[in-house]
């Protein structure tokens, strides 16, 4: 009886999957071949950090046109202030994070590396998105073992950017081109006006660009071994921290502002080592300032920066991949990132829109020349951590506690400790190949 | 109970708890108490002074060097900062909070009186040993029990809701010890009347003693809408949307968003501070007699 | 034996009674539940949990520690790890450092405003309002309010430049540098060693502003205290001839003894717990200036929710947590008892 009843449930239940699978074969190819959409009603929710309630209304801006191009997907846009890697990995253990979000690139290689990432790639293939679009350096930081699993949304570098009523005022002609003349420049400064020109943060994000510009890196050659403590290393660290000791520079909290940038706009700083990311809050907040822009001073081995991307991902989880590639496609297309980049916040990442960018922000062309040799913010899994560790020992670095010799070996052994190596991690790569 | 320092016990001297006057050093030493009690209580009020001065500055006033005029009174008014605040979402936040609030209190007085009655009239087997559990959790730091509460909450698929931030907290032991005071300081008589009409413990309970634990629920109820409106680790770590913020988790993001703005900042703070302020003063009596009485006795 | 005796005495007794004992038990029953979920089985449970190696974005929730548990299991590895790396020691040092000086400080200010309260001064409500007034505040609110107060141009740099002391340099908050390390070597000591150096400046920020939050909250407990010491014993005294002070030290001060007590424990139990403020005010809200504000709390809090080691080594860390106040606690109850029999 049993068995019987048993026999025939299981041939109800092959019955009963039979059929949509049938269903699916015959239908397979229109499914695939069906433009996206034209799909059924998705919802699909788009998380991120914000920087200022500009730049939040300008991001909306782009999200409208995108709701009104498909009416069909449901977008919920749903930011996330204050922590963001700790709230979207809070999300992700609960099984609540958005669908879409974006992903730092220095926090990408933890993401991969823990399968929370959706690969990208067949809906890439299927919809002709080409990677060879994007700048090599800021896609790559976003692959791994040859999947893609996200695309740059935009990325920024780091330039000078100065007061050019204080340069006037210290006597100071043209914006640095070497160390050397950064030195004297700072001097100028403090000579002007008592106070330290220039802020910088005790900060590795700021330091790296630095510690390459010296001829330093991080990973050996084949990325088998840490080499951040180096004579190298050693020069960059001991020029920028000696910027501070010597009384050229303030850090932000010393001269009573929260980031270098903020210390421009209440005229607390006449010199800063930033991002894109400054201008719409200079805009925002010293309309009145006349600003100049210039490429970072070159270092004793080369001109180097950083350049920092952030990529849209989708969770690997996520019941809507479709509708959520949709919206990937969108802000990382043509088009969206077109609109997304005239708003001037940060330079697109497809190198097809470099040219209207530059028509229309001619004066940041600094930013945009350094996507050229920049190196990508990434340092492999375990990154992040890293840097908060580096971070802390810069920090008693300038306070005194301890000194360059001793610091740099604490980064180092900060670095063995948390990054985890994998010979196949390219990190210093240019975000753009020489000639574009 | 507390007693209440301003009517003198006549079951006491008349110098009640002080000690006894000898003379011209009993005026030297009142004198020296106005003074420093005088500067201590300007020291409690003045940073919440400075918070609002500021709050009424431009962001450009507020980064000036200071001065002693502009420390206490700005150089211009300007109301951008509150047109700022009242912009965020404060005022969901204050919904969350008081929600919460609400919430914690209903909970709290149900499980702390219930659970004060029994300890206090009623004998039990397991009554020793369950006061000493109740007793041990005054101890355990938040940090310890938080990351298990994450994951049963997670579980419960609780984790981004109201019952998160109610749930683990329907019970302390502050409250109950509070309650088991009053109740034992209720004469026997009206329970045992209620006993000759035959009324059982239950009835007893609702009938009887809850409406005359006004005092001691009002207490409670102050003291727990205090404890829920100020949390912030818990909320921190249970909620993720913006929407279900409370007053402490919208304020810190606030913070992060508007961090090079002191006048926002400050202006946050002040709207924040202003509704319990005048709640407080009202009500002062009760915040401290709960803080006391749990504590004394306790 | 003597419960089974007991229980038949009790049977042979009041019907009542036997109705207690199960009422009781129903009466406690919705507190006991909210404990020995949330508060109990959270513990088990974190101890259970500090035996695997689980973070936040592995895959597979909760459960993998429970179907699979060979896989993350790891033994005493993270407690193993937690004694091997400095910055545990770090974070219990800067703990150590602020219940030693927030405890002290905020008793003895407690009892002092307490007893000039106590006096037969005019507007004691007043005062008792002023300065509970803090301690109802919201942590966050009071610790933004105190990031403008510590900032380099806020209102404590201003007092301290007005009367002609040079500012700290890094400013406060943001300051690693141990104060009895600085007061050492402004006396000419060099090379203080490093657990010596004290609570950073940072941290005594933060020490000095949970002080003035909470020092209103242990006043108004003395005052309690003191009010219910009845008048009688100091008459007595004043008619031995007892000066003020000998009333002081030989009838207010033992007679406050258990109100002491209860002072100090909760300030231990609270000074190790300290987390909001140090999340609000950290340098790069991580535990900064150089990890010198990283309380053991906070320390969980990075390690389990910020890119740390995991939620198994936290719970690993937040189990010594809770060994350690188990321990101070009762290190306390044993000195104040002992002082009562002594």
């Amino acid at each position: 009886m049993k068995k019987s009843i048993g026999e025939q449930r299981i041939s109800n239940r092959a019955r009963v999957l039979a059929f949509p699978a049938a269903a699916a074969l015959l239908t397979g190819q229109s499914l695939l071949g069906r433009s996206v959409s034209a799909q059924e009603n998705a919802t699909v929710r788009l998380t991120g950090w914000t920087s200022s309630p500009a730049e939040q209304t300008l991001f909306e801006q782009v999200l409208e046109d995108f709701k009104t191009a498909n009416p069909t997907i449901d977008l919920k846009y749903e930011p996330i202030t204050g922590d963001y890697p700790t709230k979207l990995q809070t999300d992700m253990a609960a099984g609540t994070v958005a669908d879409v979000f974006y992903v730092d690139s220095i926090l990408a290689p933890d993401l991969m590396a823990s399968g929370q990432l959706l690969a990208l790639d067949d809906l890439m293939a299927r919809d002709s998105v080409n990677a060879a679009d994007f700048y090599p350096g800021l896609i790559s930081s976003f692959q791994l073992d040859g999947a893609t699993y996200g695309l740059p949304k935009d990325f920024s570098t780091l330039a000078m950017v100065w007061d050019k009523a204080a340069f006037e005022a210290a006597g100071i002609a043209n914006a640095p081109t070497n160390w050397d003349e950064l030195k004297a420049a700072g001097q100028a400064l403090l000579d002007s006006t008592g106070a330290p020109g220039i802020v910088i943060p005790s900060d590795i994000a700021r330091e790296l660009a630095f510690h390459y510009a010296a001829g330093g890196s991080v990973f050996n050659e084949d990325g088998s071994a840490i080499v951040f403590d180096s004579p190298e290393g050693a020069a960059a660290l001991d020029f920028y921290y000696g910027l501070y000791r010597d009384g050229l520079a303030a850090t932000p909290a010393d001269a009573g502002a929260q980031w270098p940038g903020d210390a421009l706009a209440k005229g607390l700083a006449a010199l800063v080592f930033e991002g894109n990311w400054v201008f719409p809050f200079l805009q925002e907040n010293a309309p009145d300032l006349d600003f100049g822009i210039a490429e970072l001073p070159a270092g004793p081995a080369k001109k180097m920066t950083l350049a920092f991307t952030v990529s849209f991902s989708v969770f690997s989880g996520t019941k809507v991949p479709e509708a959520a590639w949709t919206l990937v496609n969108y802000l990382t297309g043509p088009e969206g990132m077109g609109k997304w980049a005239s708003l001037g916040l940060a330079m697109p990442s497809r190198t097809g829109l470099a040219d209207a960018w530059i028509a229309e922000f001619p004066e940041r062309q600094p930013f945009l020349a350094g996507g050229e040799y920049a190196a990508g913010w990434q340092l492999g899994v375990g990154g992040n951590a890293f840097v908060n560790d580096a971070n802390a020992e810069l920090q008693g670095l300038f306070a005194g506690q301890q000194d360059v010799a001793t610091t740099l070996q604490k980064i180092q052994k900060a670095a063995e400790t948390r990054i985890e190596l994998s010979p196949s991690v390219e990190t210093a790569s240019p975000v753009a190949s020489p000639t574009s | 109970m507390a007693v209440n320092p301003d009517i003198p016990n006549p079951a006491h001297s008349n110098v009640r708890g002080s000690e006894l006057r000898t003379g011209w050093s009993d005026r030297l030493i009142r004198a020296v108490a106005y003074i420093v009690l005088s500067f201590v209580a300007f020291l409690m009020f003045v940073p919440f002074i400075f918070s609002v001065v500021t709050s009424f500055k431009s962001n450009r006033d507020a980064n000036q060097l200071l001065s002693l005029r502009t420390l206490f009174w700005p150089e211009t008014f300007y109301l951008n900062a509150y047109r700022t605040v009242f912009d965020s979402d404060i005022s969901r936040w204050f919904l969350n909070s008081t929600i919460v609030a609400v919430i914690w209190v209903i909970a709290r007085a149900f499980t702390a009186s219930a659970a004060g009655y029994a300890f206090a009239r009623m004998e039990f087997p397991g009554k020793n040993v369950l006061f000493i559990l109740v007793l041990s959790t005054l101890m355990i730091p938040g940090m310890v029990t938080i990351v298990p509460k994450f994951i049963i909450l997670k579980e419960l698929h609780l984790l981004n809701s109201y019952g998160a931030l109610t749930l683990p907290f329907a019970a302390d032991a502050f409250g109950i010890f509070l309650m088991k005071q009053f109740f034992e300081s209720i004469p026997v008589e009206l329970e045992e009347a209620a006993r000759i009409d035959g009324a059982s413990r239950y009835r007893m309970f609702v009938e009887v003693i809850l409406p005359n634990a006004m005092p001691a629920l009002t207490a409670l109820a102050i003291f727990s809408f205090q404890g829920s409106w100020n949390a912030f680790l818990e909320p921190l770590i249970f909620i993720n949307s913006a929407d279900l913020f409370t007053l402490p988790l919208g304020l810190a993001y606030f913070r992060q968003a508007n961090y090079t703005d002191w006048p926002v900042l400050m202006g946050g703070a002040v709207v924040t501070t202003v509704p319990i302020a005048i709640f407080y003063v009202v009500f002062q009596r009760f915040f401290v007699e709960g803080q006391v009485s749990s504590g004394i006795k306790g | 034996m003597a419960i089974a005796l007991d229980r038949k005495r009790k049977r042979s007794r009041n019907p009542i009674v036997a109705e207690d004992r199960i009422a009781g038990l129903v009466f406690v029953l919705p507190a006991m539940l909210v404990f020995g979920v949330f508060v109990f089985g959270a513990i088990i449970f974190a101890f259970y949990v500090s035996f695997h190696d689980w973070k936040l974005t592995d895959r597979g929730g909760i459960w993998a520690l429970f179907t699979d548990p060979g896989k993350t299991w790891v033994g005493f590895d993270n407690y193993r790890h937690i004694f091997g790396n400095p910055d545990f020691w770090t974070a219990f040092r800067n703990t150590s450092w602020y219940a030693l000086g927030v405890v002290p400080a905020q008793t003895l200010t407690g009892l002092t405003l307490a007893v000039l309260a106590n006096q037969k001064i005019k507007g004691r409500t007043f005062f008792r309002t002023a300065f509970y007034f803090p301690s109802i505040s919201s942590s966050v609110v009071i610790a933004i309010i105190f990031l403008w107060m510590y900032s380099a141009r806020g209102p404590i740099n201003f007092v301290i430049q007005k009367l002609g002391f040079p500012t700290p340099r890094p400013v406060w908050l943001s300051n690693p540098n141990g104060v009895l390390e600085m007061g050492l070597n402004g006396i000419g000591i060099d090379n203080v060693p490093n657990w010596l150096a004290g609570p950073s400046l940072a941290l005594l920020s933060i020490m000095m502003l949970n002080v003035w939050t909470t020092t209103g909250t242990m006043m108004v407990i003395f005052l309690a205290g003191l009010q219910n010491i009845p008048g009688d014993v100091y008459e007595a005294a004043v008619l031995d001839g007892a000066s003020r002070f000998r009333q002081f030290r030989d009838i207010t001060v033992p007679l406050l003894r258990p109100v002491t007590a209860f002072v100090i424990t909760i300030g231990l139990i609270g000074t190790f717990q300290v987390f909001d403020q140090i999340w609000v005010m950290s340098e790069g809200n991580n535990g900064g200036p150089f990890r010198t504000t990283t309380t053991l709390a906070f320390l969980v809090y990075l390690e389990g929710f910020r890119q740390g080691r995991g939620l198994g080594y936290a719970s690993a860390l937040a189990v010594v947590l809770f060994a350690i106040i188990l321990v101070l606690y009762f290190i306390q109850r044993w000195i104040t008892s002992d002082k009562r029999h002594g």
